[in-house]
């Protein structure tokens, strides 16, 4: 049919559709995301934060490995350098897609620069580069609609943690940091994509052991250095590299 | 350490600092360039600080006992090396969590630490 040609003629054209073509690509994300953002919600709560506190989380910071390390802080009663030194360093991956939007955004004023920071998130990233890849133009419109349709499916995700917090309360809170750690655990195993991802884990893991007997301060921060450290050592076989072109070329 | 009355404020901290990552390279005010071996490096920061920090709730039982024997004991391990196992099989993040969580408690019920 030549009904498809036109549609996508349409598509490039008119903003409406745009918008739901932006809403489209962020969807299934956006429905995966969810879980993440009960888990956000709910945690919140059992770590001691009010139900404002929780959502503003979702609202301001916007990223989700950030905000659980922030809760498992909390609730952990951890110091004011340890939540500065692993919001820092688990946000750090947003610098390379910063960075690979600097040529498109630099030259944009200033309103449209920041609100483009606010939504840039890793699916966002995927969403706006795959788009990029297809039409072979940048399409500012495009990638901040798909980042404002998660931000509010995001916060949604974490309100009704919130509310479901409210009927949990009364289940032992004595599992709350193993909630944790199984969070972190199923998030970090599909990350791990390549043999240097599995070796700097690995490392970090065993570091974080050792650091944890001997009681060494600011050991969360100096294994994942080790790890880091390390698995970029090993990251030089050829198909690690191509891999992360792939991740990185725009 | 970061009491409730600060959660707020740190809350607040949290969301400067993800928002400065995120814009970093948007500022007209200077002009930095990533050198490829730091791009590698910031790839692997998250999965290892994750790591780093679900380790020692994973091991506590046999990081507090000198043998750490007390590991086999642990119904964190054993919950924790479940929640590993679904993780690599199946890809639902909330059915591995209640799975894992469930084997906890399990664990628990049945006398381990």
């Amino acid at each position: 049919m030549t009904d498809s040609m036109s549609a996508a003629d349409s598509n490039a054209s008119s903003p409406k559709n745009r918008t739901l073509a932006a809403t489209l690509a962020i969807l299934p994300l956006s429905i995966s995301v969810t879980p993440w953002g009960i888990l956000c919600g709910t945690l919140s709560i059992e770590a001691g934060l009010s139900g404002f506190q929780a959502q503003l989380m979702s609202l301001l910071i916007f990223a989700g490995a950030a905000q659980l390390s922030g809760i498992a802080i909390f609730g952990a009663g951890g110091s004011w350098i340890t939540l500065i030194n692993s919001t820092s360093m688990i946000t750090a991956q947003h610098l390379l897609y910063s960075a690979s939007y600097k040529a498109v955004i630099r030259s944009l004023p200033l309103y449209k620069r920041l609100l483009f920071a606010f939504v840039l998130t890793d699916e966002l990233f995927l969403i706006a580069q795959t788009e990029q890849l297809k039409s072979n133009r940048f399409d500012y419109m495009f990638a901040v609609t798909a980042g404002l349709v998660f931000y509010v499916t995001w916060n949604i995700a974490t309100f009704i943690g919130i509310v479901s917090a409210r009927f949990l309360t009364d289940i032992e809170t004595l599992g709350f940091d193993f909630t944790i750690a199984a969070t972190f655990i199923v998030m970090v195993i599909p990350m791990i994509k390549n043999k240097a991802l599995v070796i700097a884990v690995v490392m970090s893991a065993i570091a974080a052991y050792v650091f944890a007997y001997f009681e060494v301060g600011n050991g969360l921060i100096f294994s994942a250095l080790i790890g880091m450290v390390v698995g970029a050592i090993f990251s030089n076989s050829k198909e690690d590299n191509v891999n992360d072109k792939r991740e990185l070329t725009l | 350490m970061i009491t409730s009355s600060h959660f707020t404020v740190a809350i607040v901290l949290m969301a400067c600092i993800t928002f400065a990552v995120r814009y970093f390279f948007f500022t007209q005010s200077f002009q930095i360039r990533l050198h490829p071996r730091i791009e590698k490096l910031l790839v692997l920061t998250a999965p290892c600080i994750l790591t780093a920090m679900a380790v020692p709730i994973v091991f506590q039982d046999g990081l507090s006992d000198s043998s750490g024997m007390a590991l086999l004991s642990s119904s964190y391990f054993w919950a924790g090396l479940l929640a590993i196992g679904l993780s690599l099989v199946i890809r639902q993040t909330l059915l591995i969590i209640i799975l894992s969580m469930a084997g906890f408690y399990a664990l628990r019920y049945l006398g381990l630490n």
